[in-house]
């Protein structure tokens, strides 16, 4: 949650019909925040993967000669990187097995956008707005007459992990993160009068 | 290395005039390079050097900001100097025109009353803009003195330019906030046309921001990797 939507995302791809190809199917991908990086040797591999720490690389699997993910992903310490082999021919299903996904160039847009968003690390934000249970609401009462946590946990007869709970759920369902944020939420909503707000 | 390659989109030999045409977005960029308007038919490389601009820096961010994407290649082209000239008057930008430019309107398009939630978003806003502005001073105070002391090759700290990163989401996250809350809680407006006028440069400067941080992360920090490295070789 903390690395919202941006993805880094490297391509390895020595010809620039396929680099360029994949770097504008991933744009099209509907929802997706995406920081594409072309490389076309390995050393720049290598130094873009410091530099950024990717978290999908769709490689071809001769690049560089042999492609081995599993390896790669050792000697860079990399083990939460997901790496995507571009199928050009038919792919032997040994190797392909090393790699956490294929794309193939003939995949159409669906499938290669549905791929691409199963490795994503980031949640997609389309869900459905969940409305506030009325605890929340108390606890939202609170906040924006500037109790602290212990002072609404010891009020409510709550723990304060509880109570630090609900405020993360409240900033989760209103996608609202500031204190001024959510009293600007709680005067329109009528949670609390405007006048026991102090200012 | 990231460098202006042979094959991008514009180079050297085009006509300034027609670049700028084809994408307004362009204009920030030559404008914080301290390019003027007033090209006549002077290609890329002539006015870059009227204007003591460095060519090959100013083709990698133009393409990248068209592009949206780098490519790497292996010969070191960018000059770090003139990057970060730019970075700084991009932040100038930022701090000392637009925001408080955003701000004039905000407050003239919401008729603040101290009754309701209108001043509740101008507070909003200040904070933002406050958290902007500590942000890019650390990047100033911090990052930019750090890579000036590499390019000067003197003593180098223990700061290390992969320590830079993340903070960049935060900033924005803020503004996605700012966006939401006016779009959705703000009470009515006493100028509509200035409200919503000041809603569409808050994208504008989303967008502007994003691509500005896209700048720091794809271009400035892989340079300044390169520099690390051969200064680590000088060591040795």
């Amino acid at each position: 949650m903390s690395r919202e939507e941006k993805n880094h995302i490297v391509i390895a791809e020595t010809s620039p019909v396929l680099s360029s190809g994949f770097s504008q199917c991933i744009r099209r991908i509907p929802g997706l925040q995406a920081n594409i990086i072309e490389v076309k040797t390995t050393t720049d591999l290598q130094e873009c993967a410091k530099a950024s720490s990717p978290d999908i690389i769709i490689v071809n699997p001769a690049f560089g000669g042999i492609f081995n993910p599993v390896a790669w992903k050792e000697e860079n310490n990399a083990p939460e990187t997901r790496i995507v082999a571009i199928e050009t021919g038919k792919l032997n299903p040994q190797a392909a097995s090393l790699f956490d996904e294929v794309i193939s160039v003939i995949d159409d847009l669906d499938t290669i956008s549905r791929k691409i968003k199963s490795l994503c690390i980031s949640s997609y934000p389309n869900e459905e707005k969940e409305s506030l249970s009325n605890r929340e609401k108390e606890i939202i009462s609170h906040v924006v007459r500037g109790l602290t946590n212990q002072e609404i946990a010891d009020k409510l007869f709550l723990s304060i992990h509880t109570v630090i709970t609900h405020r993360r759920n409240i900033a989760r369902k209103l996608e609202i993160h500031s204190a001024t944020g959510l009293t600007i939420y709680a005067i329109v909503n009528k949670i609390v009068d405007i006048a026991d707000i102090k200012l | 290395m990231l460098t202006q390659s042979k094959n991008a989109r514009y180079n050297a030999n085009d006509k300034m005039a027609n670049i700028i045409s084809d994408n307004y977005q362009l204009i920030q960029v030559m404008s914080r390079f301290g390019i003027p308007v007033g090209f006549g038919d002077k290609t890329v490389e002539e006015t870059c050097r009227i204007n003591g601009v460095d060519c090959n820096t100013f083709l990698t961010v133009v393409n990248f900001v068209m592009d949206g994407f780098a490519i790497y290649d292996s010969a070191p082209d960018v000059s770090l100097e003139s990057l970060l000239h730019y970075l700084r008057q991009s932040h100038i930008y930022f701090i000392e025109y637009f925001l408080p430019e955003i701000r004039r309107k905000l407050i003239e398009g919401i008729s603040l009353r101290s009754d309701d939630v209108s001043f509740l978003i101008l507070k909003f806003f200040d904070e933002y803009l406050r958290e902007v502005r500590t942000h890019m001073e650390y990047e100033e105070k911090t990052v930019f003195k750090y890579v000036r002391s590499l390019i000067d090759g003197s003593d180098c700290t223990d700061y290390k330019i992969t320590t830079y990163s993340d903070h960049h989401e935060q900033v924005n996250l803020k503004l996605k906030e700012l966006k939401s809350l006016i779009i959705r809680y703000c009470p009515e407006p006493s100028d509509t046309n200035t409200l919503n006028d000041a809603l569409y440069n808050i994208y504008r400067c989303e967008e502007e921001l994003k691509s500005h941080c896209q700048v720091e992360d794809c271009l400035l920090v892989p340079a300044i990797m390169q520099l690390e490295r051969s200064r680590l070789k000088d060591n040795l």
